[in-house]
């Protein structure tokens, strides 16, 4: 009896011992940093040096008392909230293209799959300063039609423009999640409908559209994270000051340039948390709007 | 030892150290070196674990603020002991690498921002040259004349109101400087004529409008307005002169940064050096490392004022006979500028977003969103608010 329940006990232990790697990692590159930098945003600290503990001075800075700070809010919901919509409906205008059996579709999926793979990188920003410059392939385009434009990285009023369609051309991963939605509509769905004499529009917002919205809420949802943490494009296409007059002063942005710029690392970290906060909202609002519009079939 | 720099400065410091090995076989370098911004953050995060270099290149820009958060330590008791010597250097060089009196950075040069210029550009327009100690007044005039030859694609200067180092000698003419601690070291009135010089360039169209300046921003020189005959006179430190030249066929030249009628006739002195951090286990050997560099002539050889002119005189000799034309452009314009220079004033923590605030507001600005006075009400309200954090 009493072996049994030894054994038992190092039975038990056994698991433990196999997650410890992982437990370990978690603890020491997750975990203590994470609440680290929630200690940190309650204080003022240089990065050498003890930290002052200032309770909520940092938060309360941010909202009363800093412009730029307000500035960059701003910049980032505009992005966040005209380039994801765009992005999606551009995804899914493609995947509707693919989807119609089409030759070499490998093919084109890979290739337009590809803006998604190197879109992120430092290297098509900075093709993407000269892109939308002064004398840039989009100017000269334009020009061709008499329309004569501004550098649009030079102009505060069309600055975030360019970072907005550098996101809406990285539509390659949401492309790919809605074209395997599409392939999972059955088939009969449409056959029936066209029998009944509907045409392509209304298939197509009666069939094809709510059976592909908890796809549209997966990308929704991905897309919208990651584009309240864009960094790299505004970093590169302004070299670091989030110009012209802040017009692409990301959040993500103005944050590294308070840590790592002013080594006011209490003030950086209080921004992450903000930052955190507003992405976990937004979040649950689109997870509990999808009761009204998300449709699951069970 | 850990500096910043391109592939260039990568290859000569490596040169370097390995000739310093080969003469000190029983000690070994190593080397950390990036880019000037990666640098300083890559430091910040080593000095807040103790694991700092044992040897940290600093400049004027950096060096009160490293001395304040205790990443540089006091050479003094080294330069008594005999194992720094500085007895060569210029005492501008010395008084630049002070903090408080105390010596905590050995300057590898100096350098001092001045106009760069292109003379064909002022040869084609029969503009007559600009001379040392120029005004406000001149520069604009002068902007005028090459502006009725350069017509409409090309400009006479950069719109440089937003550039923190014009506003830092504008500053020091007038006995003030941008900070005062943590606090802002001059008035109001001084930010709106900075931006009202810079507006009325504008205004006379000698300058580039707001968008194409914006996109300028910081490109590096061969891609710069200068480099392809787009301005004829940018404001940038004296090193950069032969950086420019590799990049343009036109002759180019340096002369005073403008001051103003009756300003007191003095100049920011830049200075990149090194020093030792206070955790060094090996504070002989990095001082050993610091003289080998400023004092031996196999070094000077390989080194070749990088930086601009040496801190000694001896040094600079070594090299002067085998110097490139710019190299004597700008020998010749820092040895006679040196005398009226004074050292960069100390910059607090914070002052990184003071000075792009600098920028922002002057675009803000020249878009036409703000007047001048509204911007400089601005700076203020903001500098003040990110230095108190």
């Amino acid at each position: 009896m009493r072996t049994k329940l030894a054994r038992r006990r190092s039975e038990g232990l056994i698991p433990y011992l196999f997650l410890a790697p992982w437990m370990i990692g978690v603890l020491a590159f997750s975990a203590i940093p994470i609440f680290t930098s929630l200690y940190l945003s309650f204080t003022n600290y240089n990065f050498v040096g003890t930290p002052n503990w200032i309770g909520l001075r940092n938060y309360i800075t941010m909202f009363t008392n800093d412009p730029q700070y307000l500035q960059s809010l701003k910049v980032t919901f505009t992005y966040v909230f005209v380039a994801v919509p765009l992005e999606l409906a551009f995804a899914l205008s493609l995947a509707m293209l693919l989807n119609r059996g089409i030759s070499g579709l490998g093919m084109y999926r890979s290739l337009y799959y590809m803006p998604s793979l190197i879109g992120g990188s430092v290297a098509v920003a900075i093709l993407w300063r000269q892109v939308f410059g002064e004398d840039g392939i989009v100017n000269q385009a334009l020009g061709i039609f008499g329309i004569d434009m501004p550098s649009w990285i030079g102009t505060p009023s069309h600055a975030v423009w360019a970072l907005i369609l550098l996101k809406v051309w990285q539509f390659g991963s949401p492309m790919i999640i809605f074209l395997a939605g599409l392939k999972q509509i059955p088939n009969d769905f449409y056959e029936a409908s066209s029998l009944d004499g509907a045409g392509r529009w209304k298939q197509f917002a009666h069939i094809t559209l709510p059976m592909l919205t908890p796809i549209v809420l997966f990308n929704a949802i991905m897309q919208m994270i990651s584009s309240f943490q864009a960094f790299t494009p505004a970093y590169v296409i302004s070299e670091g000051t989030g110009g012209p007059v802040n017009s692409t002063l990301f959040y993500t942005l103005y944050l590294y340039q308070n840590g790592f710029g002013n080594f006011q690392m209490g003030y950086a970290s209080s921004m992450a948390w903000v930052l955190f906060i507003i992405i976990g909202v937004f979040t649950w609002l689109a997870f509990q709007s999808s009761n009204k519009w998300v449709h699951y079939d069970n | 030892m850990a500096w910043w720099g391109g592939q260039a400065r990568h290859e000569m410091m490596n040169a370097l150290l390995d000739k310093f090995e080969e003469k000190y076989p029983y000690i070994t370098v190593e080397r950390e070196f990036g880019t000037e911004n990666q640098f300083v953050e890559k430091l910040n995060t080593q000095a807040a674990g103790n694991n700092t270099p044992d040897v940290v290149q600093t400049s004027s820009f950096f060096l009160h603020d490293f001395v304040a958060r205790n990443i540089q330590m006091d050479l003094d008791p080294l330069v008594a002991s005999g194992e720094i010597n500085v007895s060569d250097f210029s005492k501008e060089d010395l008084n630049g690498g002070k903090v408080d009196g105390k010596l905590y950075m050995v300057s590898f040069g100096h350098n001092i921002t001045g106009v760069i210029y292109n003379t064909a550009i002022f040869e084609k327009a029969g503009v007559t040259l600009p001379k040392n100690n120029w005004t406000w007044d001149e520069y604009f005039n002068t902007a005028q004349q090459l502006q009725k030859y350069l017509g409409k694609d090309a400009w006479a200067s950069e719109d440089e109101g937003g550039t923190f180092r014009g506003f830092d000698n504008f500053l020091m003419q007038r006995g003030k400087s941008m900070f005062n601690g943590k606090d802002l070291g001059f008035e109001k009135q001084d930010l709106v004529d900075w931006y009202a010089f810079w507006d009325k360039m504008r205004k006379a169209g000698v300058v580039p409008p707001a968008s194409i300046q914006a996109e300028q921003g910081d490109k590096p020189q061969e891609q710069s307005m200068l480099a392809r005959g787009k301005v004829a006179m940018i404001s940038k430190s004296s090193n950069q002169l032969k950086i420019y030249q590799k990049s343009t066929q036109d002759k180019l030249a340096i002369v005073t940064y403008p001051l103003g009628a009756g300003a007191e006739k003095a100049f920011p002195l830049i200075i990149a050096g090194a020093g030792i951090s206070p955790d060094s286990k090996h504070p002989k050997e990095a001082a050993l490392l610091l003289n080998f560099i400023v004092n031996e002539s196999d070094a000077a050889t390989i080194f070749r004022g990088e930086h601009g002119p040496q801190a000694s005189k001896k040094m600079q000799d070594v090299i002067h006979s085998s110097l490139g034309e710019p190299e004597k452009i700008e020998y010749a314009f820092v040895d006679e500028i040196l005398p009226a220079t004074k050292p960069y004033p100390a910059m607090p923590a914070g002052s990184t977003s003071v000075q792009k605030l600098v920028l922002t507001e002057n675009q803000a600005v020249a878009f036409g969103n703000k007047t001048v006075e509204q911007a400089a009400d601005d700076f203020f309200a903001q500098a003040q608010q990110i230095l108190k954090r």
